[in-house]
């Protein structure tokens, strides 16, 4: 058990708190002024509070964490606690011009809910995740036998909160069989931030995808999880 | 719970306190209750702690739940062995800093704590009302709490805040009168009572009117119904706790004089004694009509039905939301309050829910001073009082 304080430190808390902040103005350019924004964990609130700021966006949070819900609070950012493996009944269909996931999908149980759920509730979804396809991880894995870690994913593989990783062309398959337009797509190296055009698949540490969800097949979880949070309320009530 | 410090040693206290009284609705002009029912002259017993600012708008009323007064915070007297009843809430530096706000709270009407109740005169007859004290809802007792804000000259509260039947009347500001609530802070509440809760309700007043002691509610003189308020006590205190709370705090040991079955019917298990012990105080410091008319309040309140439906009433709110509930809490589950949450969002509201992981059930928005203070302050923080 003393091997879970193994963790690369540099990339750990700091590394998290860094590459938080790193992407902030890029999802920042992805906002139409004036959104209604939902940020589906949105941790201490930072990125609402300056999508606030810059773009006069109104938004909320959901998160789980009681330390991160109380910072979101201080500055001002309605929040609710919830588990987004739970989904998102909370919130009535196209209540949101934006739902934000941001560093989060990879780490839930069931991301595909979530991402229909987030296409349920917002007419676009933004979507940011680290690329499992970069070549640093396809080599370390082919060169060492062993679970790759990377700068952004620097967990061991018992003790890592991120337990759906994914690649580039796995997420474009994804949002083509569920109805999900891409509106853009950002590539982006790391810790630099900065785009890449040369192969992308092998050289993108973080990707941010703006989705469109207007087209998102209603026949999906979606639908059904829209039916569950009816009856939810059903059941409470009588 | 930590044990307090001196009255006199805790500069933390907002220290001496006197309950003041507020008499409104004298006839011609009393009051039309929602029964339609009229009721005047009617008395307010309150208290406040802090001062007004000059702009009038750092007032938080206080509501308090079922069992509650206005007598909040510090004490009446120095030899008072226990201060109000949430003293670890209000006061210099607390979570309802005195240093910055100006508190107030009123024991409702159809209370027994200096307001006008069943235990009043009758202006009509010289006598206490008994039953004949008009049936009250918690609509009635926020239209009352709104006369002693007018009389304050306050125009907007900064917050209003109560837990239980106090988040109740939270809720009935927020939504019928918008434009004077800032901040929104319902604690383990609902928007109306489930058939459980009225259920628990049902039992604590046939206790009492099965009472031979009640007598029609015409008891006043004598003891009045003492084994009847006792036992609702005693069914409401079960409902406050979680199962896990009662088995950490009794799990099943006999009373300590006492090491094995003695096979007969007095209170032998520490559950009963505690419960008996605090059914019997309640006697001393309530009146049952009180509780007949409270609780049947409670069972009333439906912030919906005033308003076609509980989604129209909460848009009709301006106010910002704190909405918190208690894991452990089975009698005002966290479900209750999700509804809200859901019907807050779909208006588009400023609404923050956060579940309080606590094992003590109900009773926790007593007693999770800590994790409350933390809320209330940081909920505060980004949307201070105007200065002017």
């Amino acid at each position: 058990m003393t091997d879970g304080s193994s963790k690369p430190a540099a990339f750990g808390e700091v590394g998290a708190a860094l590459h938080k902040r790193g992407d902030l103005q890029l999802i920042t350019e992805l906002v139409p002024h004036g959104a209604r924004v939902l940020d589906l964990g949105s941790g201490d609130g930072l990125l609402l509070e300056h999508l606030r700021r810059e773009k006069g966006a109104d938004g909320r949070g959901i998160e789980r964490d009681p330390q991160a819900i109380l910072a979101c609070m201080r500055r001002g950012i309605p929040v609710v606690q919830a588990d987004l493996d739970a989904g998102l009944a909370d919130f009535p269909d196209r209540s949101f011009d934006v739902v934000i996931i941001s560093h989060t999908l990879q780490q839930v149980a069931r991301p595909r809910h979530l991402l229909l759920e987030a296409g349920r509730v917002g007419r676009q979804v933004i979507v940011g995740f680290p690329n499992f396809g970069h070549w640093q991880i396809r080599s370390a894995l082919l060169l060492t036998g062993r679970m790759p870690k990377s700068p952004m994913l620097p967990y061991e593989w018992y003790d890592t909160p991120n337990i759906h990783l994914l690649t580039l062309a796995d997420f474009e398959d994804f949002c083509a069989r569920e109805g999900f337009g891409i509106l853009r797509r950002m590539v982006l190296r790391y810790p630099c931030w900065r785009q890449v055009r040369l192969l992308p698949g092998l050289r993108a540490a973080y990707a941010l995808y703006l989705l469109d969800a207007t087209g998102v097949h209603s026949d999906h979880g979606a639908g059904a999880s829209r039916q569950e949070a009816a009856e939810q309320i059903l059941v409470v009530e009588e | 719970m930590a044990a307090k410090p001196e009255p006199g040693r805790d500069d933390r206290s907002v220290g001496l306190v006197e309950t003041q009284y507020l008499t409104f609705a004298e006839p011609p002009d009393e009051m039309v209750l929602t029964s339609g029912a009229k009721l005047g002259p009617i008395t307010l017993a309150y208290e406040t702690y802090g001062q007004l600012n000059p702009a009038r708008s750092n007032a938080i009323l206080v509501l308090h739940a079922l069992s509650g007064d206005a007598h909040v915070a510090g004490r009446h007297t120095p030899e008072d062995r226990k201060p109000g009843w949430w003293d670890e809430m209000v006061g210099p530096g607390k979570a309802l800093d005195t240093n910055r706000y100006f508190v107030l709270c009123a024991n409702v009407i159809g209370g027994c704590k200096g307001s006008t109740g069943p235990n009043s005169i009758n202006p009509a007859t010289g006598k206490p009302y008994g039953l004949r004290f008009p049936v009250v809802t918690i609509q009635d007792m926020v239209a009352a709490q709104v006369k002693l804000v007018d009389h304050f000259g306050i125009d907007q509260l900064y917050a209003v805040i109560g837990g239980s039947m106090g988040g109740m009347q939270a809720l009935q500001w927020a939504v019928a009168y918008p434009d004077r609530v800032r901040h929104c802070i319902p604690l383990a509440t609902t928007h109306r009572l489930t058939a459980q809760g009225i259920a628990f309700n049902a039992v604590g007043r046939q206790a009492i009117m099965s009472d031979p002691g009640w007598a029609g509610g015409d008891y006043y003189g004598g003891p009045g119904p003492t084994r009847g308020l006792a036992v609702a006590r005693m069914v409401g205190h079960v409902t406050y706790l979680s199962e896990e709370a009662m088995r950490l705090k009794f799990h099943r040991k006999l009373r300590p004089d006492q090491e094995s079955y003695h096979y007969a019917f007095e209170n032998e298990f520490q559950v009963e004694t505690y419960l008996e012990y605090h059914g019997k105080g309640f006697v001393g410091r309530f009146d049952a009509n009180s509780y007949l008319y409270i609780t049947k309040a409670m069972d009333y309140f439906d912030l919906g039905a005033d308003w076609g439906g509980l989604g129209n009433a909460l848009a009709r709110a301006d106010a910002r939301f704190l909405i918190v509930s208690v894991s452990s809490d089975w009698l005002f589950p966290t479900s209750r309050s999700r509804l809200l949450v859901q019907h807050l969002q779909a208006a588009g509201k400023d609404v923050t829910f956060v579940e309080l992981q606590s094992p003590y059930g109900h009773d926790a928005f007593l007693l999770e001073v800590e994790a409350l203070t933390a809320l209330i302050e940081a909920f505060f923080a980004a949307d201070p009082p105007r200065e002017s």
